[in-house]
């Protein structure tokens, strides 16, 4: 019972807290890289409380979708979060069939997001709105052919159970293992928009995908929409983690080992936000193929596992 | 002895670059091809054990490879005359330079003959492509250098593709595990049919790239054409032979391993293109050079069939090549008599070539008659033996089909070749008569050719026979 | 280990044909340089310390460090814009890829059928390798860019001749390694000849001798 508790914490306080600190680690670290001290890693949270604290404008021209838009889409990432394996190495919910409901969770949260950019009927959000559906639609089905072509490969329903076996260090899991994480490392540019994708710190309203369509959100709506775009980070690291993490490792070890990679991924988003500059925005669906092409990669791969049993 | 040939040209070839003289560029060609043929000879003929290198692990020297050295070696002695003249006006940086290219070409040709190994016989097929770039480039016009860039690029590829065919033939050899000739023959009964299979074509593709064969042959008439006139005859004369070698030791094992069938298949398609490509573009070029580089492909084409038609055609495909190289260096070598005269490659801009110069306009038209493979000379036995063995297999499809293909060939070579010698010379054409070196090879090699042609030897024959042996027995 | 270099090889055939910049071609071909040593020493016959210095010179020495660093000496030194410039776009690239590799894999599966004599896993990877760097070479306009092509369809042999598992001679395999060294170092200097002497590097240029 006791143990149970525990690491249901675990997992609340990872779910609560790690949002704000990843985006609060890819901040510090790109200040770091062009030589200034940077802002506290904690900053996104004192940002959400002062924004919880402000009252909210909402545009006279709006409908309820608008205000309901940030929690529906907050709602879905958490109903995300709590499929994909935590801190212990299991979901908090797991059922067959699992990596399905997480897609759609993952496309209702960008739909009711969309939804609430069109309802401003601002002409710059529509804008937002038609970059970010198409911009992205393609990793939805490479998403999609990723997890189908490991869940036949495997054998198993759920997250955690085909995590698990990804883990071991037979042939097929250890050699696709690569190009799986590649896979997902594209997915959380894309999800979290960030650079190449996307550059959440432009100021250029033409030039934005993401950051255009939240521009008539503010107080509560905005505070839950930038936990939420942290969280979905999180979520997605939280399955590179489980894929590298070794199957031997337990206890104590595993939650040290899941949050490094954690932090690790925040500080190669950093580092990469560093480096690139953003691709030009009609290069972006291209890159976002690039998952898909990877997917199939390890779908060949995959191949040789199911049907000729060579790896 | 053998390592002579490997080692010599290639210190020779580091003492040009180093000495940087022009005196000794110029005159270590024809004294070290004089040397080299007196080495072949000895290696080749000489009934002494001790020369012949047969236990040696890498190179040896067989009738077969002997045949070839020998035609190498008298190309070689030809094309270094010749080089005297073409180096004349250069200063001792390009001299040298030239010099180095040629003999590591030389070094390269030598050591592919040579090789045991397909590994290896690789490898120097990969280097005569990389001196011969060099050798192409020689004129630095703008020409020249688009027709180095085609060959190194073009080859280089082909060249590659003959790799994946030597590593799949590496696989097909459960048994074996090095890839020396006569192991793979001995082991070829063995060897997984798929896959050697798909090394003989890749193989075949990659190795007739460099050989000119059709569809891959369109580096030939651009490196031909471009190339100064003492590298076009040992390009058309040396190299295509070594790539044929090559083939031809490829289809040996295929014999053996049971599927001469597939491989005949495939000489037969890239031999019959080869001609028929020949035969088309022969009709259009407007520059002779590039004309006698179809000519070589065409004769590559028959190489092939010969090839295809295995038998009494094998000893046809020997005395072809051997035919093929003496007369169209021959023909390459006169076009320097030619261009020095006219300075262009264009038919339209050379005519009179009998009045300004009758020496070469005579061993011109001799050559000319020759290679068609008209009567006197070596190449029309080989095509009469081509056809009594392709009578035998009763293709006679294919016998009207090479029938119209090699008229359409003489036709366009004919207009082309013969029209530079007759009618008016332009006015301001120097008439005055070159050194007689750049005569003499010429004569030897044609009249070697007709002189063959009309009466062979017993010894000759039976040295082929015994060259021959090599691939069938 | 092994393994996983060979699947990060084809992973980087993708960046290869989505990317537009020279210089990410010149460090993937030192990345794949790097993977193919691994591979190489991965499944070496005899770890032993000679083994592991030729197959060093083989792979980190030529492909990876005085190749790539030539190419981009040649580029910097003929100033060619950094800009690839292909028939295709970068997308219709990555999907011809894409297909490539699953071509590949295909080829792979159907050849682990019969008595696998080549490492199923290797064969695919370098029969896409070897078609990306056809498909490179026949669809970017830039003369440096048929280079780069050229070496990764070596690489893919690189990694066929290790997928067959049979090793040839030590003096072959230098041979090998000095050919395509000597090769791809001539076409560098007739890269720099062409820019004296035509100012421009399109394909286009070299195409005046034809019948």
């Amino acid at each position: 019972m006791k143990e149970i508790i525990l690491k249901y914490a675990v997992f609340g306080i990872y779910i609560i807290i790690f949002p704000f600190i990843y985006i609060g680690l890819i901040n510090k670290l790109k200040n770091i890289w062009c030589g200034r001290k940077g802002a506290p890693v904690f900053q996104p949270f004192y940002d959400f409380v002062k924004l919880i604290r402000k009252t909210e404008v909402i545009s006279s021209k709006t409908t309820y979708i608008f205000f309901f838009a940030p929690v529906a889409s907050f709602v879905a990432v958490i109903f995300a979060a709590l499929v994909v394996p935590g801190p212990y190495g299991i979901s908090i919910i797991s059922f067959d069939g699992d990596y399905i409901f997480f897609a759609y969770l993952l496309s209702l949260s960008k739909f009711v997001s969309i939804a609430g950019a069109m309802d401003t009927a601002s002409s710059f959000e529509g804008m937002g709105a038609a970059r970010e559906a198409s911009f992205t639609s393609f990793v939805e089905p490479a998403y999609m052919m990723l997890l189908t072509t490991i869940v036949y490969a495997t054998g198993f329903l759920s997250f955690q159970q085909i995590l698990f076996v990804i883990q071991g260090s037979t042939g097929w899991s250890f050699i696709t293992g690569a190009p799986i994480i590649v896979a997902l490392f594209i997915m959380l540019l894309s999800e979290g928009s960030r650079i190449p994708l996307d550059d959440p710190k432009t100021h250029l309203e033409l030039t934005m995908i993401h950051e255009v369509m939240v521009l008539d959100n503010s107080g509560m709506s905005l505070a839950l929409i930038n936990y939420t775009s942290g969280l979905k980070m999180c979520v997605i690291s939280s399955i590179i983690a489980s894929v590298l993490i070794p199957q031997e490792t337990v206890g104590y070890r595993y939650i040290l080992l899941f949050f490094a990679i954690i932090a690790g991924t925040a500080l190669i988003v950093g580092v990469i936000e560093s480096v690139f500059a953003r691709v030009k925005m009609s290069h972006v669906p291209r890159f976002v193929f690039t998952m898909v092409s990877v997917a199939i990669f390890v779908m060949a791969i995959s191949f040789l596992k199911i049907f000729r049993g060579v790896i | 002895m053998y390592e002579l040939l490997i080692y010599f040209p290639l210190l020779l070839a580091l003492m040009s670059i180093v000495l940087r003289n022009k005196g000794f560029s110029v005159y270590v060609l024809p004294v070290w091809s004089i040397v080299q043929t007196v080495i072949i000879f000895f290696l080749v003929f000489s009934k002494f054990n001790f020369l012949y290198h047969g236990t040696e692990k890498y190179f040896a020297v067989d009738n077969l490879s002997g045949l070839f050295l020998i035609i190498t070696g008298f190309l070689f002695i030809g094309s270094s005359f010749h080089s005297i003249d073409a180096l004349k006006e250069r200063n001792k940086r390009d001299s040298s330079f030239y010099t180095f290219n040629l003999l590591v070409f030389v070094f390269a040709v030598n050591a592919l003959l040579m090789s045991k190994h397909l590994g290896l016989m690789w490898v120097f097929i990969e280097a005569t492509t990389l001196s011969g770039a060099m050798l192409i480039y020689f004129e630095k016009k703008h020409s020249s250098i688009e027709a180095a860039w085609k060959y190194i690029f073009i080859c280089s590829i082909g060249v590659a593709f003959a790799f994946i065919g030597i590593i799949f033939l590496s696989a097909a050899s459960t048994h074996s595990v090095d890839l020396f000739f006569y192991e793979m023959n001995h082991n070829a009964p063995l060897m997984n049919k798929t896959w050697l299979k798909f090394g003989y074509t890749f193989a075949l593709i990659g190795f007739g790239t460099k050989m000119g064969l059709a569809p891959v042959h369109s580096w030939l008439p651009d490196a031909h054409s471009e190339a100064v006139w003492p590298v076009s005859a040992m390009l058309s004369g040396a190299l295509l032979n070594g790539a044929f070698l090559a083939i031809m030791k490829l289809t040996r094992i295929t014999e053996l391993a049971g599927i001469r069938s597939f491989s005949s298949t495939l000489l037969l398609v890239m031999g019959v293109l080869s001609v028929l490509t020949a035969a088309v573009f022969v009709q259009k070029t407007k520059n002779y050079k590039r004309l006698l580089a179809y000519s070589s492909i065409e004769n590559m084409g028959i190489l092939s069939l010969c090839l295809y038609a295995g038998g009494g055609a094998l000893f046809a495909a020997l005395i072809h090549a051997l035919g093929h190289s003496l007369t169209k260096a021959s023909l390459f070598l006169t076009t320097g008599n030619i261009y020095r005269r006219y300075h262009s490659k264009e038919i339209f801009n050379v005519s009179g070539l009998i009045s300004t110069d009758r020496m070469s306009a005579i061993i011109w038209i001799v050559s000319f008659f020759c290679i068609i493979a008209s009567p006197p000379g070596l190449l029309f036995v080989s095509e009469i033996l081509l056809f009594k063995e392709l009578v035998q297999k009763e293709s006679y499809g294919l016998i009207i089909l090479l029938f119209v293909l090699l008229a359409a060939v003489v036709y366009g070579a004919a207009f082309g070749l013969l029209k530079i010698c007759v009618g008016e010379a332009p006015l301001n054409i120097d008439k005055t008569r070159f050194p007689l070196r750049n005569y003499i090879p010429q004569i030897i090699f044609v009249s070697a050719v007709i002189i063959l042609g009309i009466y062979m030897p017993v010894s000759f024959k039976s040295f082929i026979d015994s060259a021959l042996e090599v691939i069938t027995k | 280990m092994s393994a996983i270099a060979a699947v990060l090889i084809g992973v980087s055939l993708l960046y290869i044909s989505t990317t537009a910049r020279l210089e990410s071609y010149i460090k993937m071909l030192m990345l794949q340089g790097i993977l193919l040593f691994m591979v190489a020493a991965g499944n070496a016959h005899d770890i032993s310390f000679t083994s592991i210095i030729i197959i060093g010179v083989e792979t980190i020495l030529f492909k990876s460090i005085m190749i790539p660093l030539f190419l981009l000496k040649t580029i910097r030194k003929n100033q060619i814009k950094s800009d690839v410039e292909s028939y295709f776009s970068g997308f219709t690239s990555l999907f011809i890829v894409t297909a490539i590799l699953t071509l590949g894999f295909l080829t792979a599966y159907l050849s682990a059928s019969s008595n696998a004599v080549l490492e199923p896993l290797y064969f695919g990877i370098s029969i896409s390798a070897m078609l990306t760097g056809f498909f490179i070479i026949a669809t970017r306009k830039k003369l440096i860019t048929h280079i780069m092509g050229y070496m990764i369809l070596e690489n893919g042999i690189f990694l066929l001749s290790l997928s067959a598992a049979k090793e040839m001679p030590f003096i072959v395999n230098l041979g090998v390694s000095m050919d395509i060294f000597i090769g791809v170092f001539l076409a560098g200097i007739f890269i720099n000849r062409i820019k004296t002497n035509f100012d421009q590097h399109d394909i286009d240029d070299i195409s005046r001798l034809k019948d």
